[in-house]
C-alpha cells in the first residue's frame, strides 16, 4: 500500500508508535536514526494531508434502483 | 397418673379445639396485616387520575384526592417532593403520579404518598420513557461492556439528523473547523412527528450497510418532550445497538436525557459536544506535530551526544594510549641521559622517576586487580583458569585464590549453585 493510499488514522497509528518507541531507550542508535526520520516525514505527509484538506460534505439520496447516491449539500 | 381425663382437662380441650375463636383478629392485628399486605403490594405505583380537593397546608404539604369516574384516592405529597413539581396542579386537573399506598392505622384510612407529579399526557410518556428503559436495560443494552470505542481520526462521519435547523449546521460548523479532513455524509431524516423514529432507525440501518463510515452521529436540536419523543422509541434505540458502526447520541440540550443515550456508544449533551467528541482538533495537532518534531530531533542527538561521550572516553583511556610503549620510551631516555653529566641527569631522574611513578600508578588503576585491595579475591581452578562460574567447580579440585598481597590454595568442597529466580 502506498503512502497515498493509507488513511490519516494509519499514519497517525504508524507516528504515535514510532514515537512511543524513540521516547523508550532500548533502540539501537541505527534503528534510532531510521525511525526518527520515518517520523518526520509522517508528520511531513499528516501535515499536507491537513493542509490541503477541504471538507467534503455530502448528503446521501436515494435513488430510483433503491440504492443511494452522494449529492454536494448546498 | 389418672386414667379417666379431669373435667377440667376435657373442657379446655373443647375450647381449644373451636378454631372460629382461634382465628379471630384484634382490629391492631388485622389492620396490621392490612397495612403489611396493601404496603407491601403498593410500594412503587403509578396513578393516573383526577386530581379534586387540593388543600395547600401551611406546612407546604398537600392533601388531596384522586378521582376518576369509579372512585377515589386520599393523597398526600410532602413539602420535599412537592417542591419538585414544574407546574401548578388544580382542582380538576388530569395527572399521573408515582408514590406508595400508605395505612393510618389509627383511622383505619388508607392513603397514596405521592413523590413525583406530572401532567397527564407528559405523564404517559413519561410511563412509556420508564418502561421502555427499565426493559432495555434488563436486556443488557446499556452495558459499558457493549460501547464501542470512537475512531481517533476518522475519515468519514455519517450523521443522521434533520438537513435544516441549528443541529446540522453546528455540527457541520465544528467539524470543519477541528478536522476538515474528514468527509461528512449527511442522511437526512425527519426528527420529530409521525414516522420520525422509523426513518431514524431506518437511517441507522443504512449506514450500517453502506459501511463507509466510522462513527454516526445522530441527534437534533432541542425542543419539548415531545420533539424529542422519536429518539425515545424502541426501534431507534434497536438500531442504535445492533450498528456496527459506534455511535454518538446528541440530542436536545444538556438536561435532555433520551433512550438514544442510553444505547449509545457515546452521549454528547449536544449536537455542537458530540461534533467535538468525534474528530480531533487540528490546531492541537499540528501543535503537536511541532512538539514531535522537536523533540525527535533533541532525542536522535542526544543519543548521538551519549555515544560520542563512550567513544571519547575509550579513545582517551590508557589502554588506548599503551602506556606500556610510554614507560618503554622514558627508560630509553634514562638510559641515554645516563651517559651525561652526573648532575644534571641526576635532576632529570628524579623528576622522570617521579613522571614514571604516576603512571605506574595510572597503569596500576586499570588494572582490574586492583579490585583487590578492596577485599575481593580471585579465584583460579587447577589449570589456573579464572572461575566465572559456580559450574566450573567440582567437589574436590583444587582452587587458587589470589588475594591483595598473596595467594593460597584449598580444596573445593559442598560446591551449590545459587538458584535465580
Amino acid at each position: 500500500m502506498s503512502e497515498k493510499d493509507k488513511s490519516f488514522e494509519d499514519l497517525m497509528l504508524e507516528l504515535e508508535t514510532l514515537v512511543s518507541q524513540l521516547e523508550g531507550e532500548d533502540l539501537k542508535l541505527d534503528d534510532a536514526i531510521k525511525q526518527n526520520e520515518r517520523a518526520l516525514k509522517l508528520i511531513h505527509l499528516c501535515r499536507d494531508r491537513l493542509d490541503a484538506a477541504r471538507q467534503k460534505i455530502n448528503k446521501l439520496v436515494r435513488t430510483a434502483d433503491g440504492g443511494f447516491e452522494k449529492q454536494s449539500l448546498d | 397418673m389418672e386414667l379417666v381425663p379431669s373435667p377440667s382437662f376435657c373442657s379446655k380441650n373443647i375450647m381449644a379445639k373451636a378454631p372460629e375463636l382461634n382465628h379471630t383478629f384484634s382490629v391492631s392485628q388485622i389492620t396490621g396485616q392490612i397495612q403489611h399486605t396493601l404496603e407491601k403490594g403498593f410500594s412503587s405505583v403509578w396513578v393516573k387520575g383526577e386530581i379534586s380537593n387540593l388543600t395547600r397546608h401551611s406546612s407546604g404539604h398537600w392533601y388531596f384526592s384522586l378521582k376518576d369516574g369509579g372512585a377515589q384516592l386520599g393523597s398526600v405529597m410532602f413539602r420535599r417532593q412537592n417542591e419538585g413539581v414544574r407546574f401548578e396542579p388544580s382542582h380538576g386537573m388530569e395527572i399521573t403520579v408515582h408514590g406508595r399506598i400508605s395505612v393510618y392505622p389509627p383511622q383505619g384510612r388508607y392513603q397514596l404518598v405521592v413523590d413525583q407529579m406530572l401532567p397527564a399526557g407528559q405523564g404517559d410518556l413519561h410511563l412509556a420513557f420508564e418502561n421502555l428503559k427499565k426493559k432495555l436495560h434488563a436486556e443488557g443494552l446499556f452495558d459499558p461492556s457493549r460501547k464501542q470505542r470512537l475512531p481517533s481520526y476518522p475519515a468519514r462521519i455519517g450523521i443522521v439528523t434533520s438537513p435544516t435547523g441549528a443541529a446540522i449546521r453546528d455540527m457541520i460548523n465544528i467539524l470543519s473547523r477541528r478536522f476538515p479532513l474528514a468527509e461528512i455524509l449527511l442522511l437526512p431524516v425527519k426528527v420529530q412527528g409521525d414516522g420520525a423514529a422509523t426513518e431514524i432507525a431506518a437511517a441507522i440501518d443504512t449506514f450500517n450497510n453502506i459501511n463507509e463510515c466510522q462513527v454516526l452521529l445522530v441527534g437534533r436540536g432541542g425542543g419539548s418532550l415531545e420533539d424529542l419523543w422519536a429518539f425515545n422509541e424502541e426501534v431507534v434505540a434497536r438500531a442504535i445497538a445492533q450498528s456496527k458502526i459506534p455511535i454518538v447520541s446528541a440530542v436536545g440540550h444538556e438536561t435532555d436525557t433520551t433512550i438514544s443515550d442510553f444505547v449509545a456508544d457515546h452521549r454528547a449533551p449536544t449536537p455542537s459536544a458530540a461534533a467535538e467528541l468525534v474528530v480531533p482538533d487540528q490546531i492541537e495537532l499540528l501543535r503537536w506535530f511541532g512538539q514531535v518534531e522537536q523533540s525527535l530531533q533533541s532525542n536522535v542527538r542526544g543519543r548521538i551526544d551519549r555515544y560520542g561521550q563512550r567513544l571519547d572516553a575509550i579513545a582517551g583511556s590508557y589502554a588506548l594510549k599503551r602506556p606500556e610503549l610510554m614507560i618503554e620510551q622514558y627508560i630509553q631516555r634514562l638510559d641515554q641521559f645516563e651517559d651525561r653529566s652526573l648532575r644534571s641527569t641526576q635532576d632529570k631522574i628524579t623528576q622522570l622517576t617521579a613522571r614514571l611513578d604516576n603512571l605506574f600508578v595510572s597503569v596500576e588503576a586499570l588494572n582490574p586487580l586492583h579490585i583487590l585491595d578492596k577485599g575481593y579475591a580471585v579465584i583460579s581452578g587447577p589449570e589456573g583458569a579464572v572461575l566465572r562460574s559456580i559450574d566450573e567447580v567440582s567437589d574436590g579440585i583444587e582452587l587458587h585464590m589470589r588475594l591483595k598481597d598473596g595467594e593460597v590454595s584449598s580444596i573445593a568442597s559442598k560446591v551449590k549453585k545459587r538458584k535465580i529466580k
